[in-house]
Order: structure tokens, then sequence, then C-alpha cells
């Protein structure tokens, strides 16, 4: 991390987002609380990782920073600035400056369309098609290992993998500054991954991207991640240095989380401990009391099913949402 | 005990303007009944059209040729009459699509989606299966799922779309389990739940599973037999114990050292240098030479057979001839 530290390339104050569902069949709207508070910064040329259990909220979070959704509530700041209601030329300046690659390839690609006329897009969009064009989609696509012989075929002839590295060809287009990666590569084979996950270096390496990576597999985003946000129901639990959640995970949530990873190796798998989370999951729908993590936590003490935990230091660069903290592992191993 | 599923030579190929795309070349296998196999292989080396092929989902000939047999209690479901196929579908044979927004109905909420299978194959009434898919849906870890099943799949997260689906597939407890890339989109903690609960499945019902995937993880965990892909064929066939013991394929060797460590960062990845061939016109010899590390002057020139290393790993490399 080599940045000055109070400017942050792309912030969010205290974001909340509620989505009106109906409930039940013939029942009233009701909210889900998707985002609950979220304040969080990246700065400029770094990487920060979000994690956290489906359906947290990292997609709304992630939509919402790219502005293709509008926050019920909280600010976003794009290189200090507040972006929430650009309009017009500005917008589409963002626009260009900031992409995202959606976590459904096959719903985010047009199907009437082959893929050069998708990556041809975004240039003719922004004005940049010209002479020199067709010389940067190949360059393109060949770096994010589409064949040359697959431009003129369409995103239903494709294998899962494949219609991935499209969407992720049509993020990287125009050279943006910032790029939401929403699962970019959990469809991929680990060797194609791989080679996605070292083009995002190279690239950050070169052009100084900064990248937003939303995960769920830790050991993707360790490689990539400077810092990463462990989120559940629509908060941050947890937020440090990416090396400092592995080797000092504080929250019970990212406890478990880490101890759930699968290991290649079928031997290693069965030694080790796994704590496996027992408990009701919670509903955005009526989120628990207090803490909303603690029906399921090992640890939880009565101020857990009172108070809702903020954000606190516990050490330079590293804050944790709970207040039983430091854990006492040894009162709960059996 | 006969296997419940047995493929022998299966090819599927799709026409194009360039010639024909062999997406699936001479594949075989058998399953038994309460046995998982694992198949794992290059982005688009044919796993996912081979599964569309079991179940007949694959667009019609002339433009896709589905070729060889696919025997299901000793039936060739290629020869099945389509009425005794849409039984079949979802009821016995049933399928986790690798992309959960090409298989949902976007007008249709999860509750009527999940209902339906129930409705159709096993004649319950609308309010009966509502009530099932409600507790589908819990068991796959949707919280509050009685009052989501009115939810429409875009108000679904990713991963909230993927259970959806799995809930469906289990609906009415198959025979066999085909599960495209099931977990992609669940963290750790959820995907050990679904997968516990495909375990207890397979225990209680007997069910067989086949699971697609690229996390070598996952199936350390689960299955019994492991089908190495490349290029539309299978390179390397073993035991999962054997298979982890000694990967005998240089493609399968670049895979295993591919996979991203938990516990160790580097600064780049392990990745196999290369393309997967053109699969209209593929070379001569050994679909892997041009990425292989441990390549001969031979393998330029003719295909690898496969060989058996003994208790049934077998493996198509020139490498284990003389083993
Ligand atoms: N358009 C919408 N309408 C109603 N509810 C929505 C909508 N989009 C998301 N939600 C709800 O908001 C919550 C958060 O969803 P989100 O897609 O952000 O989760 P996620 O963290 O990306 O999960 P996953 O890892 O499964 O992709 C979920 O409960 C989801 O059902
Ligand atoms: N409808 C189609 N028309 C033409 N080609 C197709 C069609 N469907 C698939 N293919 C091609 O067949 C090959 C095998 O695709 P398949 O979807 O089985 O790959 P996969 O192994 O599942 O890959 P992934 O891990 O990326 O999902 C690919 O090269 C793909 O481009
Ligand atoms: S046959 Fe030759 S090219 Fe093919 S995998 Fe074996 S050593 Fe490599
Ligand atoms: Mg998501
Ligand atoms: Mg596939």
């Amino acid at each position: 991390m080599t940045t000055e530290k109070d400017v942050f390339h792309l912030e969010a104050k205290n974001l909340r987002k509620l989505f009106s569902v109906k409930e039940g069949f013939f029942g009233h709207p009701k909210a889900i609380r998707a985002l609950d508070g979220i304040s969080i910064g990246v700065e400029k040329g770094t990487t920060l990782g979000i994690v956290g259990e489906s359906g947290c909220g990292k997609t709304t979070l992630g939509r919402i920073l790219c502005l293709l959704e509008t926050p019920s509530e909280g600010t976003i700041l794009y290189d200090g600035k507040e972006v929430q209601n650009l309009k017009g030329k500005k917008l589409k300046e963002f626009r260009r400056e900031v992409q995202i690659i959606f976590q459904d390839p096959y719903a985010s690609l047009d199907p009437r369309m082959t893929v050069s006329e998708i990556l041809r897009e975004p240039f003719i969009i922004h004005g940049e098609w010209k002479n020199d064009g067709q010389t940067r989609l190949l360059k393109l696509a060949d770096k994010c290992g589409i064949a040359k012989s697959h431009l003129s075929r369409y995103p239903h002839e494709f294998s899962g993998g494949q219609r991935q590295r499209v969407g992720i060809a049509r993020a990287l287009a125009l050279n943006p500054k910032l790029v939401v990666c929403d699962e970019p590569v959990s469809a991929l084979d680990v060797s194609i991954q791989a080679q996605i996950l070292n083009l995002l270096k190279d690239l950050q390496k070169e052009l100084g991207l900064t990248y937003i990576f939303i995960s769920h597999d830790f050991s993707v985003v360790r490689h990539l991640c400077d810092k990463i946000a462990v989120m559940y129901l629509g908060k941050i639990v947890e937020f440090a240095l990416a090396d400092e959640i592995f080797s000092n995970p504080q929250h019970p949530y990212t406890e478990a989380l880490l101890s759930a990873i699968p290991l290649p190796d079928p031997e290693k798998q069965k030694q080790r401990s796994r704590i496996i989370l027992s408990g009701d999951i919670p509903s955005p729908l009526s989120p628990p009391q207090g803490c909303s993590f603690h029906p399921r936590c090992r640890y939880a003490e009565d101020s857990c099913r009172r108070d809702v935990p903020l954000l606190k230091e516990t050490s330079p660069n590293h804050q944790v949402a709970c207040p039983v903290l430091p854990l006492d592992r040894a009162k709960i191993s059996p | 005990m006969p296997p419940v599923l047995s493929i022998s030579n299966l090819k599927v190929s799709f026409s194009s303007d360039e010639g024909p795309i062999g997406a699936v070349e001479n594949l075989n296998y058998s399953l038994n009944a309460n046995q998982t196999l694992a198949i794992v292989g290059e982005s688009g080396s044919g796993k996912s059209v081979h599964a569309l092929s079991i179940l007949r989902l694959l667009p019609p000939s002339p433009y896709c040729k589905t070729e060889g047999e696919i025997l299901f209690h000793g039936k060739n479901l290629l020869d099945l009459p389509i009425k005794e196929m849409r039984k079949t579908r979802g009821n016995k044979i049933a399928m986790v699509f690798q992309e959960p927004m090409t298989s949902l109905n976007p007008v249709l909420t999860i509750g009527e989606q999940i209902a339906e299978p129930l409705m159709i194959h096993k004649g319950k009434s609308r309010s009966e299966a509502l009530k099932e898919a409600a507790r589908l849906l819990d068991r796959v870890g949707i919280p509050d799922a009685k009052r989501r099943l009115s939810n429409y799949p875009h108000q679904f997260s990713g991963g909230m779309r993927q259970r959806a689906m799995i809930a469906m597939a289990l609906s009415c407890n198959p025979e066999i389990l085909i599960a495209d890339e099931p977990t992609t989109a669940l963290d750790v903690t959820i995907q050990a739940q679904i997968l516990e609960l495909i375990k207890e499945l397979q225990k209680e019902f007997q069910m067989a599973v086949i699971l697609i995937t690229h996390n070598i993880g996952i199936v350390a965990d689960m299955a019994d037999q492991m089908i190495v892909m490349y290029a539309g064929r299978a390179v390397e066939a073993a035991s999962m114990t054997s298979l982890f013991k000694r990967p005998s394929h240089p493609y399968t060797r670049g895979l295993l050292s591919a996979i991203p460590s938990p516990d160790s960062k580097k600064d780049r990845l392990e990745s196999i240098p290369g393309r997967p061939p053109d699969l209209k016109n593929k070379p001569r010899g050994c679909p892997f030479a041009p990425r292989c590390p441990e390549v001969q002057a031979r393998c330029w020139e003719n295909d690898p057979p496969s060989f058996d290393l003994g208790d049934g790993h077998l493996s198509n490399c020139w490498l284990l001839e003389k083993q």
C-alpha cells in the first residue's frame, strides 16, 4: 500500500439499502434490509476484498458503488467528490472509469450479440472505436483468454467459464480506473482462474488499477487483496489487512469462515477441525436484535443479544465489531 | 449390483461453418447407486455438455449430434420416447445447472418453480407442494423460507438462486443427481451445509451423484471416483485416493499445482501456459501436447490410448506406457 492514507479512490459512507418485497402470496410489502450502515473506502491502486455469506449484501454493495443502484441512505465519494447525483456527461465519464464484472455472466450478456459485438459496444459508446479499435479489441480478447475463433460466436455457444471471460474482457475494454469484480473467477477452472488473477494483478501494476473484489473464496481473495472486509447480514463485522485476517482472525464469524475452507487434499481435509455453524441463519426480513451473528455464535454473551456491536479498532488497521474480544477459545473447545 | 448409469462411447458435436466442434469425445464411465463421481477439468472441456446430453437437453440434430450409449438401468436414454424422457427428467434424474439464471423462469416465483415438479411427478396438490417447497428451501439454508416463496428470482442473491435450484433438483428424491458447479456462488459455510445435505440424501435414498466442479477441495471431501477432462475427453480416471496419491497425467498434475492455497500467499499463481486446442480442428496426436511440459516426439504423432495403472486407474498419456 503506497498511497496517502486519507484520500480514498472510492468511498462509501453509511450506506443503507432497503428492498421492498411482498410477503407471502397475498401479503403486504415488507422491507429487506440488504445493507445496514456500511462505511468503507479503497485506496488508489489497491485491492479491497469483500467476503461474506451468500445473501449478506455484497452484490448490492458492488452495484451501488458503481451507481447501478441507488442507496436508500448514505453517500458515495469518488476521488473525494460526491457522485450519487451525477448526470449526463459526468455520469458517462464515471461509468467509463468505474466498471463492474457481473456475478452471473449469462444474465449480463445480450444473447443476440456475438462476442465481438459485445466487446465492440463499449468502444462505440465512448467514441473510441475509430482506427485502432479492432486491434485493441483483438489484443484484449487474447489477454483474457478468448480464442479468435470464438469472436463470431454467441454467448449460448459457450461454456460457463468462456462466458465469464467475455464479461471480464468487456469490463476491461476501455482501461477503467476502478473495477468492481463480483465473483469474477468462481466459474473458472483453477488454471484459467490463475491466468485471470495474474492478468488482474499485471494490469494493476501496469496501470495502477483499483479493485473491489467480491468473492467467497478466501484463497483467491488472499492472493489479490491488500485489505479485506468481512460482511454479515448487511454489515461489516471485520476489516483489516489481508494478512492480518488470515493470521489473526478476530470476529467469531471470520474464524468460522476460515476454518471451513476446503483443502485440496483428502488427507489434510480429514484431519482438521471445522467449525460447523449451527443455529438459524438470520433473515434480512427480520434481523435479530443485537449482533446479527449471535444466534449462531459460540461465544455469544447477554450483551450480544441486546446491543448492536460497532466496529472498533483492536489494533492499527484492524477493526472488529464484537464485544467479547479477545475470543476465549479455550472456553468453547470440546 | 448393476450400475445405475453407464455411459459408453459418448460423443457430442456441434456443427459450425468451419466444421464440427467435437465437444465430447469417446467418454466412458459407469456409476453405481450411492456413489459420487467427480468430473473436473479445463473450462470448455465438455463437462456441462456431457451432463446436458444425459438429460437430452442439447439442441436438436443436425446442429448438435449425440452418439453412443447412455444406459439408465440398462435402458438407452438416447432412444427413449420424449414422453418417457419427460417423466425421467427432474424426477429420476435431476440436474443443478451451472448458471441459475438460465434455468430459473424470471416471471414465476421461486415457490411456484420448486413446487412444479412435485405437482407434475408426485401428484401433490398446490398447497402441499408449496409446503414442501418451503421445507426444501429451509434445508438449503434460506432463512425465513416460507416468507420468501413469493419472491421472484431477481429478488434473490446469486447464491440464493443457486440454492433454490438445488432445492428444486432434490425435490423429487432423484436416483441420479447431476450437480454442475453447484456451489460456485456459495461461501464455504453454506457450501459445507449443502454438501452435507447432499450426502445425507445420498445415504437416505441411495442417490448417485455426478459432481461437476473445478473446486478440487470439494471433490476431496465428497467423491469416490474422479474423471479429469481435457478437450472433450477423459484424460484420467481413478478412485479419489489413487488420483491424489499418484496424479499421472501431466494435465492433472498441472491442475493440482494451480490450486491457490489458503495458507500461503504467492506473488504469482501457477497456471498451465497456453490454450486448449480448437475443438474444430484438433491437431494430430495428444490434445495436450502443445501445452505439455513433458511432451515427447511421439506425442505429436499419435493420440495416446488409455493405460491401466492398476485398480482401475486409467490415464491417457504416452509416459505411462511401460509402467
Ligand atoms: N432487487 C431486489 N429485490 C429484492 N430483494 C433483493 C434484490 N436484490 C437483492 N435483494 C436481497 O438483498 C439481500 C442481499 O443480496 P445480494 O445479492 O447483495 O447478496 P450477496 O451478498 O451478493 O449474495 P451472494 O453471495 O449469494 O451473491 C438478499 O436477501 C436478497 O434477496
Ligand atoms: N450450443 C453450443 N453451440 C456450439 N458450441 C457449444 C455449445 N455449447 C457448448 N459448446 C462448446 O462445447 C465445448 C464444451 O462446453 P461445456 O459447456 O461442456 O464446457 P465445460 O467443461 O462445462 O466448461 P466450464 O467449466 O467453463 O463450464 C465448449 O468449447 C463450448 O464452446
Ligand atoms: S501424451 Fe505426451 S503430450 Fe500428452 S500428456 Fe502425455 S507426455 Fe504430454
Ligand atoms: Mg452476489
Ligand atoms: Mg460447464
